[in-house]
């Protein structure tokens, strides 16, 4: 049976193929002149956005915790990236700006992890609405401490001013970098969700007292999934800081936070390929409602509650897009459903298929890919 | 397949990938100055982008910005164009987001037809924009962002006075029209507008010879709580308070809190005093003054009649406010850039012309400097019985 079948091995390559594929298609468009910087931008945002919702839906759907402090930090991220890009060149050290890009970015998520296990291990005692409103009050903490650092106001660093936007940061965020460190991040994340940790993680959303009963470490598994998730929310930032090129404490506000709450509900809870498409979908309606002009967020809102209302478990639900699972579908029809059912051995089986579907590890690029792909045939 | 060899592959192909990403960083680069030089010279109309706020919180400056915009375009059109050409206002809506607003600014910078964009409306995403603006070479004026920190020297201008000008025309005031000796300050460190104004007012106060006798500040510029800074201000004997805060901050708070402290003084703010909340006891707003950039009661200043009279005309009879104004005025100021840079206009060109550019508008006569602020005449305000009165206009130092 399993011969007749593509290979755990074999759909790492199909989806690794997908992925170049997708690279190739962005580097067509790109080096041909096809897209315009606008385009650009959009995909640049997009790809923030994909790390932002995937890292969150980490702890909000195979977690099970609903934290609002996600930009708190972002805003952390953002600002160690731009004020260690800027220490570099104040202090005069030449580095290929790529590198240094890296470099500031991998900071800003160290740093941000950091502040997840300091903010994670008093917050995760608490649950549900509880530790929403503590993450809400970190992500107002972060803001207002932003806002009174002299380091982290106008120029910054010694030249700094406490209270104005962080301005002049060099913007060396490139399309292709950041597309492989969204690639990374995703597959890394659905390697976690998939592997021993990730389903020790799915048995404390599914039951707590029953995880805790055989055997798992609860709070440390709590505080981990928050500081990985914090890590790519920090990175999210430094790639964020980099591209625009000036930040604003309002930035750590629950506001923000909440527009990826939403992404992450809208894809569905548990599901990284649903929130890699909700990233990209709500990142681009936006824009393509602009000919409705004033009616624009009027549309917006009526799109969330018309898919809330007719599909409350999102769009994908905890349902996974796997690629490798269309190509059995296409070739093998018949073998694909009797692999399939027996399966189920009367264990939890939501977390049961939410495991299986972990094996798609590397799909997500591919989907991710497929709403890139989309987006340029928009333009 | 074997296994081992499939995984050398995906690890192969992973690497290459990777590399040839490396290699061809320069392609993936946000930069896109090749389709910048874009000019207008062929076609018929002169496109100018706007990008203001329309949604979210600071949706009513944005949207007083748009109607200004929208008149001046209509009068430039009722009366033959710039250069003759009609004038086509492009309007995007940023929501008040720096994401959103560089999205659009890249949407505007990529249609060549754009000579030039109005807005951003808001200090935090004027920005995000001001780099995007030196990069694509597409000059753009914000009516309204006083942030001292979004100067770049290079396509992004203003027409509204910037923070730190109003502290140091507050000074100026206390010092030559009012001619108080013992002055105090009181601002939020928090805040960058009243930090940034409260601080600049005080360094100017002590140039100017004045004698700031309480520098007081609270941690937020929203708290409601001043009364043992005032305690203090009071106790220090001083005859004007400069207080830079926000008018649902000052209103309800500072003012009524520094009177029953027994401060029977000035009070000074700047143009976040802009329809000040206040309480019922309106003669608790006496000798309450505030720095602005546009005044109906303005007689000193004859075009300010005659923007008020189209605009009621144009708009029910509704009345224009400081944003009207300043769009108004900043549409103008590219107007006159553009005719300064002739039939084959282009953005590089009509950039040249707004810098240093001097101009007469509704919000007044002024020069912009090397970094592309106004140094510009401004009105102060006097309430008397809660509504305020033109009191004067303070010019710009020479």
């Amino acid at each position: 049976m399993k011969k007749s079948m593509l290979s755990t091995k074999q759909s790492y390559l199909v989806c690794a193929i997908g992925v170049v594929a997708l690279f190739g298609i962005l580097m067509g468009v790109c080096e041909s002149g096809l897209v315009n910087a606008y385009i650009k931008g959009i995909m640049m945002t997009c790809c923030i956005a994909i790390i932002m919702t995937t890292s969150l839906n980490l702890t909000i759907g195979v977690l099970g915790q609903l934290t609002l402090g996600c930009c708190g930090f972002e805003a952390i991220g953002a600002y160690s990236a731009a004020l260690m890009s800027k220490l570099l060149v104040a202090n005069g050290v030449a580095m290929d700006p790529t590198l240094r890009f890296l470099l500031t970015t991998l900071v800003g998520g160290v740093v941000a992890c950091v502040f997840g296990v300091l903010v994670g291990i008093p917050a995760l005692r608490l649950h549900g609405d509880y530790l929403a409103i503590i993450t809400l009050g970190f992500g107002e903490i972060i803001r207002v401490i932003i806002q009174n650092l002299k380091v982290a106001g106008g120029m910054g660093l010694d030249k700094g001013a406490a209270g104005q936007a962080l301005i002049g940061i060099d913007r060396l965020a490139n399309l292709y970098v950041v597309f492989w460190i969204t690639v990374v991040t995703v597959v890394l994340l659905f390697m976690f969700a998939r592997s021993r940790y990730g389903r020790a993680v799915k048995a404390i959303r599914d039951d707590e007292i029953a995880a805790n009963a055989s055997g798992i470490n609860i709070t440390y598994m709590k505080v981990l999934v928050f500081a990985i998730s914090a890590f790519f929310a920090g990175i999210a930032g430094g790639i964020f800081a980099q591209y625009i090129g000036s930040l604003n404490p309002a930035m750590a506000g629950w506001l923000q936070s909440i527009n990826y709450v939403i992404m992450v509900v809208f894809g569905g809870m548990g599901s990284l390929t649903g929130s890699i498409v909700s990233a990209i979908g709500l990142t681009i309606l936006p824009e393509l409602l602009r000919a409705f002009s004033s009616y624009r967020m009027l549309v917006y809102s009526v799109a969330l509650v018309l898919i809330m209302i007719f599909r409350p478990q999102g769009i994908f639900g905890n349902w996974e897009f796997s690629l490798t699972k269309v190509i059995n579908k296409i070739f093998y029809p018949v073998k694909v459903r009797e692999h399939g059912k027996p399966k189920q051995d009367g264990a939890d089986g939501k977390s049961e298929k939410a495991v299986k579907s972990g094996k798609s590890a590397k799909e997500a690029d591919k989907t991710a890919g497929k709403a890139t792909k989309t987006k340029e045939a928009q333009a | 397949m074997n296994a081992k060899f499939s995984a050398k592959c995906v690890a192969l192909i992973a690497a290459g990938a990777m590399s040839m990403s490396l290699a061809a960083c320069s392609g993936g680069s946000m930069d896109d100055s090749s389709s910048s030089n874009g000019s207008a010279a062929n076609s018929d109309t002169i496109t100018l982008g706007s990008v203001t706020t329309n949604s979210g919180t600071a949706a009513a400056y944005g949207e007083a910005e748009v109607a200004g915009f929208k008149l001046a375009v209509d009068e430039i059109n009722a009366k033959g164009g710039i250069n003759g050409k009609k004038v086509k206002l492009e309007s995007m809506d940023d929501k008040g987001d720096a994401t959103e607003a560089s999205n659009a600014f890249n949407k505007l910078a990529g249609d060549n037809s754009v000579l030039g964009v109005v807005g951003p409306t808001i200090s935090s995403t004027t920005a995000a924009v001001a780099p995007l603006a030196d990069q694509s070479k597409l000059p753009a004026i914000a009516p309204a962002a006083t942030s001292d920190s979004i100067e770049t020297g290079g396509y992004m201008f203003r027409t509204c006075f910037k923070d730190s000008y109003q502290g140091e025309i507050a000074a100026k005031f206390a010092a030559e029209t009012l001619k108080v000796k013992k002055v105090a300050v009181l601002y939020g460190t928090g805040d960058p507008y009243s930090s940034g104004v409260g601080k600049a007012f005080a360094a100017a106060a002590k140039k100017a010879g004045l004698d700031v006798v309480a520098e007081e500040n609270s941690s937020s510029a929203d708290d409601t709580e001043y009364s043992s800074q005032l305690q203090k201000i009071q106790a220090a004997g001083a005859e004007f308070l400069y207080a830079p805060y926000y008018y649902s901050v000052a209103g309800p708070y500072i003012i009524p809190q520094a009177r029953s402290v027994g401060y029977k003084g000035y009070v000074m703010g700047p143009d976040g005093y802009d329809g000040l909340k206040m309480t019922d006891d309106k003669s608790l707003y006496n000798k309450v003054l505030y720095t602005t950039h546009y005044s109906p009661d303005d007689t000193s200043n004859a075009k300010v009649q005659d923007f008020i009279k189209s605009y009621k005309k144009a708009n029910k009879n509704a009345d224009p406010n400081t944003f009207t104004a300043l769009g108004y005025d900043s549409v103008y100021m590219m107007k006159q850039a553009i005719e300064k840079a002739g039939k084959n206009a282009t953005r590089e060109s009509v950039r040249n012309a707004i810098a240093g550019m001097s101009f007469e508008g509704v919000t007044g006569n002024f020069t912009l400097d090397k970094k592309g602020s106004p140094k510009k005449s401004v009105i102060v305000l006097e309430l008397k019985d809660g509504k305020p009165q033109y009191k004067t206009t303070i010019q710009p130092s020479k």
